[in-house]
């Protein structure tokens, strides 16, 4: 029997491997996706072809149900591979506030994490020497013990000329933003050397993906990685403890794997729909771990108020793949009970690209190019990204119509926008019209949508087991060796993005899962 | 020039029939030479003389301004849409389109529609190459595009300020 298997090779279950390895424990990953090389040049002529590199095979793409009025694009937001949906993230790594912990305590809303930004700071600090994040001070962002791995990224032309005099003007601040993009050479990583497609893929390897800590874990001798083996259900041996899981294999053969212990990292998505199709008898009888009735339920989702604005001057675009700045004044928690916090940026990927240009416009020939060559590269962009609310009506639950391949129910998610989300996008559509306003745009125009990648709050963890489905180290309530770990064990949003503090919690799972196993 | 089907028809040498009308196809030498066989796999590559086509298409789309453009457009043509039909989904839309241009379609009214949508369809497929691609990047002034490395700091310094164009007319894009 080995000593931990891990359903799920993302940066959660990555890094939880590799910290088990190191302890000298033996691990199993079990991955349902296939395994890239996210360096293979052959991958990356698919994305010079405009082709998605990962998983492009339709019949690999997973079936599932949302309810209309959201546009929620599951298969654009994850990758099933190994190395997880790092292989085509955009590497934003902000740390999340200290009240973002606390929001029932301090604020009489959502609620508290059972364990604070304090025992999580020195994790932080250790994921952001994982993860490579490169970045610098920025007024109002979250403490810190330590500094960043590497260097910022220098601000971008369009931020340097045009957003920090404009925030400036109103009353805000631009700072670095962090990202997992390597500034310089840092563990076997090259520096960045602007591709500009970190999103899908990183040309250049700077960017972080969860592939770097599978690989350490694999160096150890004590990891293995099984791919194309997807985990269909959790056996029980007892009503406290889990016996193992089944799995089918890349050719299509039924096993089933024996463990210590058990961690189930397989997203904000798949980690409850596994414990809602593991539904065994007695108290287990509408899914593992799901006394509170919370499996499934308050996902939540980042909102983003995107302000878009011609400007006079040419800012280029697409010269780099992310933003370079971002500004922490409205994720203070000042505004409560009313509105969310939200985080500002301006996107570097301003506006449609040429080819898009091109096709709208309903030329050709030499009015086409002098069209094209007219109207590129002066448009910007400041997205707001907002936090939602633990609502139970917002939930995975099992489609009643629609299986899989493997003749399970697919996950059928609804999700509504409340009055607190669709304010907080207000507000950050107003703020970005005035700083495009103050920076002279000559065009302003707006969206808003939820963002469809980053699922959080579907198996939360607290310290009540009638409010919460796991404890602050992701072990479930009732389930002496069964972890969960990833974004669903948020019990927050945040307005922050969410991997950086899914890599901390990872990285303080790990401690005690190496140390009690 | 606006796009219009007539007018693409004209450019690239066929009648609104189909019928080849003599005019010059200097950028797909190719298609002057008998067809060749499919590349790899049978009927699921575009030939070279169908290849020979697709850079004319596109010539007539995005007209070279120099002769090393035009090579560059040449290359660069077929690059992509060799890539695009043995990678990825698009081998019938090539396929289709052609088959439109080269005048093998019906004329009653169910087919023109079908007809039109088939040619817009590759149109909108090559200005995705072109603009995509080194040659449509070049023409803007950017000597790095995405996919390129652009070096660690170039993103920092005033981008390129393309070339004003007087008189082409500003379409309505973003509203």
């Amino acid at each position: 029997m080995i000593d931990l298997c891990i359903v799920g090779s993302g940066v959660a279950g990555s890094l939880i491997a590799y910290e088990a390895a190191r302890a000298g424990k033996s691990v199993v990953m079990l991955e349902t996706g296939k395994r890239y090389n996210p360096l293979d040049p052959n991958l990356y002529e698919r994305v010079r072809l405009q082709l998605y590199p990962w998983q492009w095979e339709e019949k690999d793409r997973d079936a599932y149900e949302v309810n209309p009025t959201m546009r929620v694009r599951l298969n654009g937001g994850r990758v099933k591979a190994v190395g997880g949906t790092t292989l085509h993230w955009n590497a934003y790594t902000p740390r999340w506030q200290p009240p973002d912990f606390e929001m029932k305590r301090r604020f009489g809303i959502a609620r508290d994490w059972p364990l604070s930004y304090d025992e999580l700071e020195p994790y932080y600090v250790r994921a952001e020497r994982e993860l490579g994040v490169a970045g610098g001070n920025a007024p109002g962002m979250p403490p810190r013990s330590a500094p960043y791995a590497l260097p910022p990224h220098p601000y971008s032309y369009s931020d340097k000329e045009i957003f920090i005099p404009a925030f400036g003007k109103a009353g805000l601040t631009l700072g670095y933003n962090p990202m997992a993009v390597a500034s310089q050479p840092y563990d076997g990583r090259a520096q960045c050397v602007g591709y500009t497609t970190c999103a899908p893929m990183c040309g250049s390897g700077a960017k972080y993906t969860g592939m770097v800590h599978v690989r350490k874990a694999e160096a150890t001798g004590k990891a293995e990685v099984r791919s194309q083996c997807h985990v269909r259900r959790i056996k029980l041996a007892s009503s406290r403890k889990v016996g193992h899981v089944e799995y089918v294999d890349s050719r299509g053969a039924t096993n089933r794997i024996e463990a210590r212990a058990f961690v189930i990292a397989a997203g904000g998505i798949e980690n409850p729909r596994l414990l809602l199709l593991s539904a065994a008898d007695g108290r287990h009888a509408q899914g593992l771990a799901n006394e509170s009735g919370l499996v499934g339920r308050t996902l939540m989702f980042h909102t983003a108020a995107g302000v878009r604005a011609t400007m006079k001057q040419r800012v280029g675009g697409h010269r780099i793949g992310f933003g370079t700045s971002i500004c922490w004044d409205h994720h203070q928690h000042k505004n409560f009970p009313g509105i969310g916090n939200m985080i500002l940026f301006p996107a570097d990927l301003q506006g449609p690209m040429p080819a898009a240009i091109a096709r709208e416009s309903g030329l050709m020939g030499a009015a086409l190019r002098g069209h094209v060559r007219n109207s590129y590269g002066s448009n910007v962009k400041i997205i707001a990204e907002g936090e939602m609310l633990p609502n139970p009506d917002n939930r995975i639950a099992l489609s009643s119509a629609t299986k899989d391949r493997f003749g399970d129910p697919v996950p059928h998610i609804a999700m509504k926008m409340g009055d607190f989300e669709n304010r907080t996008m207000q507000r950050g559509i107003e703020i970005g019209r005035r700083i495009m306003e103050l920076a002279g745009a000559t065009k302003i125009w707006t969206d808003t949508n939820p963002l469809g990648g980053h699922y959080m709050g579907s198996t939360c963890m607290g310290s009540d087991p009638r409010q919460s489905v796991c404890d602050k180290y992701g072990r479930c309530h009732g389930l002496d060796n069964l972890y969960l770990a990833g974004s669903s064990i948020f019990a927050t949003s945040s307005a922050s993005h969410p991997t950086l503090t899914i890599a901390a919690l990872a990285l303080h799972q790990a401690d005690h899962i190496a140390g009690s196993v | 020039m606006p796009w219009s089907r007539r007018l693409f028809l004209k450019a690239i040498g066929l009648s609104a029939s189909g019928t080849a009308l003599g005019l010059s196809t200097s950028s797909c030498n190719d298609s002057r030479q008998p067809e060749r066989e499919p590349q790899t796999n049978g009927e699921a590559n575009l030939t070279g003389s169908e290849l020979a086509r697709v850079v004319m298409f596109a010539a007539a789309l995005f007209p070279p301004e120099t002769e090393n453009e035009r090579r560059e457009l040449d290359t660069t043509i077929r690059w992509w849409a060799h890539g695009r039909t043995t990678q990825g989904p698009h081998l019938q839309l090539y396929r289709d389109g052609l088959g439109v241009l080269t005048g093998r379609t019906t004329r009653d009214r169910d087919s023109a529609g079908k007809d039109d949508k088939a040619i817009d369809a590759l149109k909108t497929e090559l200005l995705e190459g072109i603009y995509s691609s080194s040659v449509g990047w070049k023409s803007l002034g950017y000597s790095a595009w995405p996919g390129v490395p652009s070096g660690s700091r170039e993103y920092t310094t005033r981008p390129p300020s393309g070339v004003r164009v007087v008189g082409a007319p500003m379409a309505e894009l973003f509203g």
